[in-house]
Order: C-alpha cells, then sequence, then structure tokens
C-alpha cells in the first residue's frame, strides 16, 4: 500500500500540519488485513474541504463510525489540503492522501464523496487529479478505486453525474451497508466495475449515472433522461431511515486536535422539518419529519461526553424550536451538564419566548448573540414563502430576549425572492428600526452595551424539489440595486449589513439548475485552476462565464428564465418522494399570498406520506 | 463554613508522534478533554469564561518534541497517584504519555515563575558539525542573531541566553539555555543564527528533529 511520508520540513512549512495527520482520539486504527487474513475493504469518505470544515460534519461522524463497525471494512478519512498544502504537494509529488494512516488516495478500494454545496464540485475534481484518480468514470481502469457520492446535493446531481461511478440518493446509513455487501460479491467473484455496477444499480437508492441516456430537444431543452438497458429503474427513489431510534449513532465521537467549527457532540434531534417554507431545499428531501426520543437522546449525550471530554453539546435538527420535547430535553441536559461545565449550543430555534427561555438558561454567565432568519422583511413576502412568523411575534420575543439583558442579534434575509417588490425590501430595514424602539424603551439599572442588529442578506437560488424549482434568479443589476436599497435604509449607528455577492450566488445557481452537459463546464473551470470556489480570495466568475461558452451552455437562460411548469426536468431522476403536483399548488399558492400551516397543522399532500413513517403516520394521515 | 480545600499536583509528560505538531492552545485544549475522560476533579476558574486550572510550566512551540515538560492541575479531592497516573495514560492520544505524578511541593509560587532553563537536542544532517563550527567561532564575543517580533526587527545576543552546550555527534548537538518567564530562547531561534552562520544547513535546519529534553526549576530551598 502506497503511504506518503510528510516529513518535518514539510509539517514546519504549512498552517496547521494537524490537519493532515489523525492521531485523534477515537481514530480507528485497523491493518490491512482482518482476522481471517482476508484483505479489508478500504473505504474513505472525502470531503471536499478542509479539515475543520470536513471534521464539523454530521454526516462524516455517522458514517465513519457506520462503516468502521463492519470488521472487514476500514474507513478512513480524506479531506481537502489548505492550499499552502495543496501547493506543496503539486510541487514534491506528493499524491492526496487518507489523514488517518496517510494512505495514498489512490489506494483505497472506494472513494466516497459528499455533495455538500454545488461550488465544492470543483474541489472535487482537484482532489481527483491530486490523488491521481481518472476524473471522468468512463476513463476509470479496474485497477482505479470506485467513485461514489451521496449527500444533500444528490437531489440535482446531475452536473457531476459523469464523474461519479455510482450516486446513493437519500440518507446513507443503511444503503452504504448494503453497498458494502455488493462490494464483497464484487471481490468474491471477481466481477467487473461494469458488472459490478449493474448489480450496483438494482440496490434501492443507488443511481449508477453511465446507466441512463440524456436527451435534448432542438433548442437545447432537457428532454429526458432514459435507462440505457431493461431492468434499470426510470427513476432512483431517495432512502431515508423509518426509526431513528433504532439507526446507527456514533458512541465514540472523534475528537480533533485542532480547533474545528463546530467542535461539540453533536445531538441529532430530528430529520426532516415540518414547516413547508417555499424557498427551502432541505425542508422537502429530508421529509418526512421523524424525531427520537428523549430517552435515546439523553443516553447518547452521556455515552458521547464520557467517551469524548467535549465540552459542548449541540442539538441538530432543521428547526430545533419544533422538536416535541425541546423544554424537556433542555431543562434535563442543563440540570445534568451544567455544573460540570458543559455548555448547550441551541442553534435553529424559533422566534418565541419559549425560545428565548431556553437560550437564557444555556447561556450561563455569558450571553453570546441571537441569530433569527425571517427571511422576508414583510407580511406580504414571508406569506409568500410561507415562512409563517408574525412580525409581533418577533417583536415580542425581542422584547423579552432586551429584558434578559440580550443586545447582540444576527437576522438572515434573502434578496430576491419571487414576488419581492421595493416595499418588502424597504420593510427589512423598518423591522430593524422597530427593534431598536424596543431595545431604547427597555428598562435597565446601569449601563449597558449599545444594541447591535447585524443583518446578513444572501440572493434567493431556485433549488431542485422546491415549489420555487420554476422560477428564475434575478439578475446581478437587480442583485446589486436591492442591495444598495437596503443598504441606503440600514444607515444607523445600531446596524451593520453584510450581503453575499452576486457573483458567486449567479454561478451556484448555474450548477443547481444544470443537467449532464454541465460537467464539461466543471471540468474546464478545474482545467483552468479552480480548486476553492467557495472561498472568495479564490472564486473567478470569469473563468465560469467562459467555461460555459466553450461548453455551449446558455447559463443566462439557465439561471435567469423561468422553467415552463410541463418542462422535464434534469432531476426527477432523483426522486425526493415529494409529488410535483404538490409542488405545482404550492407554487400557484404563493402567487396568490397564500399560506400553508406545516405538517403539524394541516397535512398538504405533499406525498411523503408513502413511506408511511414519521410524523405522516404520528398525524393519523396514513 | 469552610472554604473546599484544593489540592495541586505536578504532572511529567512526554509528547512524540503527532502530537508534536500542535500549538501550545491546542495542547492544553488536549489535555483539559484527556483529564476529563480520566474522570480527574479538575477544579474550574470562576469569571466570565471559567476555564479548568491547568498550567503549563513553558509553552512548548509547534514541532518540537519534549521528553519532561511540566504541567500543574488543581483538584477538589486528594489522588491516589499511581490510579491517576494509570487513568490519565489510558486518557491520553497516542504521543502523549505521564511519566510521573507528584503532589506539588513550591507553596504558592505559580509553576511557570519557577521556570528558570531548558535542555534542548537537535537532530540533523550536518548540524553537529555546523554547531561546533558556529560555536567556536562565536563563543568569545556576541552571537548576534536578528528577529522579527511584532513588526520590529531586534537583534538578540544568545551568548547571554545560552547556559551550556555540546556537540553529540556530526549530526547531533544540545544546549541548556535560560527559559521561563524572564528569559527565554527559543530552539528555532538559535537554528536560525546557525543558518545565517551556514547556508549549507538551511535544509537540515528545517527538518531538524528538535527535542526539549527537560526543564529545570528554581525550586525554594528545603529547610
Amino acid at each position: 500500500m502506497q503511504k506518503v511520508r510528510l516529513d518535518r520540513r514539510l509539517l514546519r512549512s504549512v498552517e496547521a500540519p494537524a490537519r493532515y495527520l489523525g492521531g485523534e482520539w477515537n481514530m480507528v486504527k485497523k491493518s490491512d488485513r482482518d482476522e481471517r487474513g482476508q484483505e479489508r475493504i478500504h473505504f474513505a469518505f472525502c470531503f471536499p474541504d478542509i479539515y475543520e470544515v470536513g471534521m464539523s460534519n454530521l454526516a462524516l461522524r455517522i458514517i465513519y463510525g457506520l462503516l468502521n463497525n463492519e470488521e472487514d471494512v476500514y474507513c478512513e478519512r480524506i479531506f481537502a489540503p489548505a492550499p499552502d498544502m495543496r501547493l506543496q504537494m503539486l510541487e514534491q509529488n506528493i499524491p492526496l492522501f487518507s489523514v488517518d494512516t496517510q494512505r495514498a488516495a489512490a489506494d483505497f478500494d472506494i472513494l466516497g464523496f459528499t455533495l455538500q454545496y454545488e461550488l465544492s464540485y470543483p474541489t472535487i475534481l482537484d482532489m481527483l487529479s491530486l490523488a491521481g484518480v481518472p476524473i471522468w468514470q468512463k476513463d476509470r481502469k479496474e485497477s482505479d478505486p470506485l467513485v461514489v457520492a451521496g449527500g444533500p446535493c444528490v437531489f440535482n446531481s446531475e452536473p457531476v453525474a459523469d464523474f461519479f461511478d455510482l450516486i446513493m440518493i437519500g440518507e446513507g446509513e443503511e444503503v452504504l451497508l448494503e453497498l458494502m455487501d455488493a462490494y464483497r460479491l464484487k471481490q468474491k467473484q471477481g466481477l467487473s466495475r461494469q458488472e459490478f455496477l449493474r448489480q450496483a444499480a438494482m440496490i434501492p437508492g443507488v443511481y449508477v449515472p453511465s446507466l441512463y441516456e440524456a436527451s435534448y430537444d432542438k433548442n437545447g431543452n432537457f428532454i429526458s433522461l432514459e435507462p440505457r438497458e431493461a431492468g434499470i429503474p426510470r427513476r432512483v427513489r431517495k432512502r431515508i431511515i423509518s426509526d431513528l431510534n433504532q439507526a446507527y449513532v456514533p458512541d465514540k465521537p472523534l475528537v480533533p486536535n485542532i480547533k474545528i467549527v463546530h467542535d461539540r457532540v453533536f445531538l441529532e434531534l430530528f430529520r426532516g422539518c415540518a414547516n413547508g417554507c417555499r424557498f427551502c431545499q432541505a425542508g422537502m428531501i429530508y421529509r418526512p419529519v421523524r424525531e427520537r426520543t428523549v430517552e435515546l437522546l439523553r443516553t447518547q449525550v452521556d455515552q458521547q461526553l464520557a467517551a469524548s471530554g467535549y465540552e459542548e453539546v449541540g442539538l441538530l435538527s432543521l428547526s430545533t424550536g419544533d422538536y416535541s420535547q425541546l423544554h424537556e430535553l433542555c431543562q434535563d441536559l442543563l440540570d445534568s451538564y451544567q455544573s460540570e461545565h458543559v455548555n448547550l449550543s441551541l442553534p435553529s430555534l424559533r422566534l418565541d419566548s419559549v425560545s428565548i427561555d431556553l437560550l437564557d438558561m444555556a447561556s450561563q454567565t455569558r450571553k453570546s448573540g441571537l441569530t433569527f432568519a425571517p427571511e422576508a422583511g414583510s407580511q406580504q413576502l414571508r406569506d409568500g414563502i410561507n415562512k409563517n412568523i408574525l412580525k409581533s411575534d418577533l417583536l415580542q420575543a425581542a422584547k423579552y430576549a432586551f429584558e434578559l439583558g440580550w443586545d447582540r442579534i444576527k437576522l438572515y434575509f434573502m434578496l430576491g425572492l419571487p414576488g419581492e417588490t421595493d416595499e418588502d425590501i424597504t420593510a427589512i430595514a423598518d423591522l430593524c428600526y422597530e427593534l431598536v424602539d424596543l431595545w431604547q424603551a427597555t428598562p435597565h439599572t446601569g449601563k449597558r452595551r449599545r444594541l447591535q442588529i447585524a443583518v446578513s442578506t444572501s440572493f434567493f437560488i431556485p433549488k431542485p424539489w422546491t415549489p420555487f424549482q420554476w422560477e428564475g434568479q434575478i439578475r446581478p443589476e437587480e442583485m446589486q440595486r436591492k442591495q444598495e436599497l437596503l443598504a441606503k435604509h440600514l444607515r444607523s449607528r445600531f446596524m451593520t449589513y453584510q450581503w453575499h455577492d452576486f457573483d458567486s450566488s449567479v454561478i451556484e445557481a448555474a450548477l443547481a439548475k444544470g443537467d449532464r452537459r454541465m460537467a464539461k463546464a466543471i471540468y474546464q473551470v478545474h482545467t483552468k485552476g479552480a480548486f476553492a470556489e467557495g472561498e472568495k480570495r479564490y472564486f473567478s466568475y470569469e473563468r465560469w462565464l467562459e467555461a460555459f461558452r466553450d461548453a455551449n451552455i446558455d447559463w443566462k437562460h439557465l439561471v435567469f428564465d423561468p422553467i415552463p411548469e410541463e418542462a422535464a426536468l434534469p432531476w426527477e431522476v432523483s426522486d425526493a418522494g415529494i409529488k410535483k403536483e404538490f409542488l405545482l399548488r404550492e407554487k400557484h399558492k404563493s402567487e396568490r399570498g397564500e399560506t400553508n400551516p406545516g405538517c403539524l397543522h394541516a397535512c398538504t399532500a405533499c406525498g411523503a406520506a408513502e413511506f408511511a413513517i414519521g410524523i405522516c403516520r404520528e398525524r393519523g394521515v396514513v | 463554613m469552610a472554604e473546599a480545600q484544593n489540592y495541586a499536583y505536578i504532572l511529567t509528560y512526554a509528547r512524540t508522534g503527532v502530537m508534536t505538531w500542535l500549538a501550545h492552545l491546542d495542547t492544553m485544549s488536549c489535555f483539559e478533554r484527556s483529564l476529563k475522560r480520566a474522570g480527574i476533579p479538575l477544579v474550574w476558574s470562576g469569571g466570565f469564561n471559567p476555564r479548568p486550572k491547568i498550567v503549563f510550566a513553558l509553552p512548548i512551540g509547534l514541532g518540537i518534541e519534549c521528553r519532561a515538560d511540566l504541567l500543574e492541575i488543581i483538584v477538589s479531592e486528594p489522588l491516589d497517584l499511581a490510579e491517576a497516573a494509570e487513568k490519565i495514560t489510558a486518557a491520553l492520544p497516542e504521543g502523549l504519555s505521564v511519566l510521573e505524578l507528584r503532589p506539588a511541593d513550591y507553596g504558592n509560587k505559580s509553576l511557570m515563575s519557577l521556570v528558570k532553563a531548558a535542555s534542548y537536542r537537535v537532530e540533523g544532517p550536518g548540524l553537529g558539525l555546523a554547531w561546533q563550527d558556529y560555536y567556536t567561532k562565536h563563543q568569545a564575543g556576541p552571537m548576534l542573531v536578528t528577529r522579527q517580533h511584532k513588526g520590529k526587527v531586534k537583534q538578540v545576543d544568545l551568548a547571554e541566553l545560552l547556559l551550556d552546550q555540546e556537540k553529540l555527534s556530526a549530526d547531533c548537538f544540545r544546549f541548556k539555555c535560560r527559559a521561563g518567564s524572564s528569559a527565554n530562547l527559543r530552539p528555532d531561534l538559535l537554528l536560525s543564527a546557525l543558518v545565517e552562520h551556514e547556508p549549507g544547513v538551511r535544509t537540515a535546519a528545517e527538518g531538524a528533529r528538535i527535542i526539549r529534553e527537560s526543564l529545570e526549576l528554581d525550586l525554594p530551598q528545603a529547610d
């Protein structure tokens, strides 16, 4: 096996060398052969970002533990090298390697990438290139690793489909183990890559792009993606875990040796989201909502804290405020652990007094900022996007927070939402001024710091599998105009305003809705040097536009023009279990300014009930 | 009500392997978590940002191994030395090990203030010979080396900080120098002086194995 040696001189020349060395507490060490003398299956979880980001990812922790529980599988981790190390690797011909054993990436049996965000696609290609593994699936030889993918962007993986041997749609815990079974059979029977892929395509949730053919009309619009052979499913339905209380949970979390972005024990409370905000892809693709019980979560947290020595627990979910037993869980955790100096981190809370109470309990001596995401400034636009928050709720919660001493608030909004008017934008500023008035009117004793409201906006990007998937994105000139309009109205010593780049928002939109033809453009930006497009410093808009032109992609049509409702959509092959009719109904409701109250209150027949589990069953829908 | 009594212990530890490549703050964090896993009843500081009471005698630079560094822990109950040392060893990641655990024997003084010297060993092709040459030529006069600190350029005289030295082989030398809060010589500064004197050893110096072999404390005289 090829092991990369990182000499002292190299380690001294890069920032945070521990990023590349592994050796973390709870890191798994296995020999190449198992007890029976059989060569183990070498799997690498490949995260297309640096160590600090990848190690903060829940899926990595789950899959690392899940696969290493298999006696004959050794799962290691590969991250994208930071730019300084990457340069050294290119200069010294050091191939991409795992952090656990510094094993060369090309030496693994399977490289499993996670598709986290669209701008990470060139990083994936860069990692394959650094590994010396052929980037295009069709170029791989029998001796090359299998290159597979999973993660949130699989719900439109068409732009990168030609780079992967297979793609797993949905939640990975079960399908990955079934894939391992198929791989064991491949080794036993000496199957070729092609033969194996045909077998793998029979596993529910496995999408083998090379077994499909895309076709387009004379105007260049996508028409269909057809299986090349009989027996290959037209659409691949997502896999989801029916009972989260039975699913694998990592009991021995890896404890990094350096500071990472989210450095704590993770408690995943539930999957899915019942709110149905119309812009949100996650809220659609993870349906139906499935919760874990409080008892199980308590056991998990006890186990994980004891096994790690971590000083913080983070509650994870898409909308923590909706967890049915949140108060009980938090009270329980605080009673048990506050005296032992274990903090509680509560992201994704709702804007109400109950949440403020919880945050107050959890914050101990120091109050960090409150973060909320109203997304739209006016009730009218919030109704349009189905973000069911009333201004009165927000103001009441803020008033309560101010009384308790909070003086730092971060608010997230989106600009460019469908149906947005200038009044909706200035309403954001009106809201902020109302918060200032409220704070100034809050009785206090003695001195206090000045309130700081940090407003952050991103630009709306239409995403597949949402009611807004047919929308066009607003043009960059409009983005600029709207951003300047808001900035003009937010000039106050109480407020700061940060906005997302126009350029990268446009590229993200193109990649989000692209089809197979996008692969050529992604490959080109890679050959022209792209490797960290998620970083402002390394992102190049012009390089993308040139690549679209050279690949004959009408990117303006793709990004800015709405899609006709009857058009075939390239991403329908990855079935999120949501009916198109439901998405269209929500789109039309949005145009009429109608809301829906979310799964907890009324079923909107989205299609997730067909899975017959979770909230749909609990609410008696099935 | 009587105030709870706290107990102070000194831990002598070594680091090698992957642990060598942690910056000081990360080393501290690593020990905090390891001691927690070992179930050691650490006492926490109060105030705005409570932290467990762990004090390192002398920070160790990234890339430098150590054979016998010291840290002090404050705990709320007296420890069974053998049992605690075993638990801590079991809870440390590979590359960190406990050599000794003993009660702190220096009264109310802070461990950091007691450090006065440190001994280092440096290994690398030709570095022993290069050092011998450098020292022979400079031992009479000042040993000046340029140092960048907070944007300012300073000239440091190594002779004032060097207490003892010896070439051990063509590829290895050791030295003892002043260390601690009042005066401190960093081994990488010494190596840069060597490279300034003989540029040919730059590669060897950049890849040198640097080991802090021991710390010397200025302990109060025993009665």
